[in-house]
C-alpha cells in the first residue's frame, strides 16, 4: 500500500468516514508491520490530545 | 488493600494515558471510551493478584482493557470492534510498550494549535469541539466533504510537524 493511501485511511478512520471495506484495508495494513501500527498509534495520540486541547481551550476565559 | 494491590494501583495511575489512547484507537465514541476506561480500572484492581510483576505493566493493562472492550460491546449488542483480531493485536502491541514514545512532545500541541491561522482553528473546533464529521462540516461551510477531510488532514500534519520541530529545538544543545 502506498504511503498516501495509508495516510488517507488513518485520517479517514480518525474522522469516522471509512467504509467497512476501508476499515478492513486499514486493519490489514496495521497487522502488516509494527512500524505501521506505531504510526497509527502516534496519529491516534495526537488526535486524542488535540481534542483535549481544544475542549480545554473552550473552557478558558477569553 | 494488600501490598500487591497497592503496587498495581500505583502502576495503573502511570499507565492510564497509554490505556486511554489504546481505547481511543478502538472506540471512536468518547463516551464509550470513558465508560470502558472506568471498567478497566476496576478490572485491573480486581485482577491485581494475577499480575506478574516480572511482566511489563502497560502491556498487561492494555490486555485487560481489550477484554473490557469486548465485554462492553457484547453488553451493547455489538459483535466486535471495527478491526479484526490480527489488527487489534498489532494495535495492542503498539500501545502496550512500557516505554512509550515521548508523550511530553505532545505538550507543545497547545502552542501549535494557537499558532494556526484562524480558518484552520475554526475547522478544528467544528471537528473536535462540536464533534462534527467532514460531511456535516462541509454542509455548514458550503464545502465538499472531501475538501473538508483533506483540510483536516493537512491541519493535523501541520500540527505534527510543529510539535516535532519544537521538540527537536528544545532537545538541541
Amino acid at each position: 500500500m502506498s504511503h498516501d493511501r495509508a495516510d488517507d485511511l488513518v485520517h479517514g478512520y480518525l474522522d469516522g468516514t471509512l467504509t467497512p471495506a476501508e476499515v478492513a484495508e486499514l486493519g490489514t495494513w496495521l497487522a502488516a508491520s509494527a512500524a505501521n501500527a506505531a504510526a497509527f498509534a502516534d496519529a491516534v495520540r495526537l488526535d486524542d490530545r488535540l481534542r483535549d486541547v481544544i475542549r480545554a481551550d473552550v473552557g478558558r476565559p477569553a | 488493600m494488600d501490598e500487591r494491590t497497592r503496587e498495581v494501583a500505583r502502576r495503573w495511575a502511570l499507565a492510564v494515558p497509554a490505556v486511554s489512547a489504546f481505547l481511543a484507537a478502538l472506540l471512536r465514541d468518547a463516551h464509550d471510551r470513558d465508560d470502558v476506561l472506568q471498567e478497566t480500572a476496576v478490572a485491573v484492581l480486581e485482577s491485581a493478584g494475577r499480575y506478574d510483576p516480572a511482566r511489563p505493566f502497560v502491556g498487561w493493562a492494555v490486555a485487560v482493557a481489550r477484554n473490557q472492550v469486548l465485554v462492553f460491546l457484547r453488553k451493547r449488542g455489538r459483535a466486535r470492534v471495527a478491526f479484526d483480531s490480527a489488527a487489534v493485536d498489532a494495535v495492542a502491541r503498539a500501545f502496550g510498550d512500557d516505554a512509550p514514545p515521548d508523550d511530553r512532545r505532545l505538550d507543545r500541541l497547545r502552542d501549535c494549535f494557537a499558532a494556526l491561522d484562524p480558518k484552520a482553528r475554526d475547522l478544528c473546533r467544528l471537528r473536535y469541539e462540536t464533534d462534527l464529521k467532514p460531511a456535516a462540516i462541509g454542509a455548514r461551510l458550503g464545502l465538499d466533504p472531501n475538501t473538508v477531510a483533506k483540510a483536516l488532514q493537512r491541519v493535523r500534519d501541520r500540527l505534527r510537524d510543529c510539535v516535532d520541530r519544537k521538540a527537536a529545538a528544545e532537545a538541541a544543545p
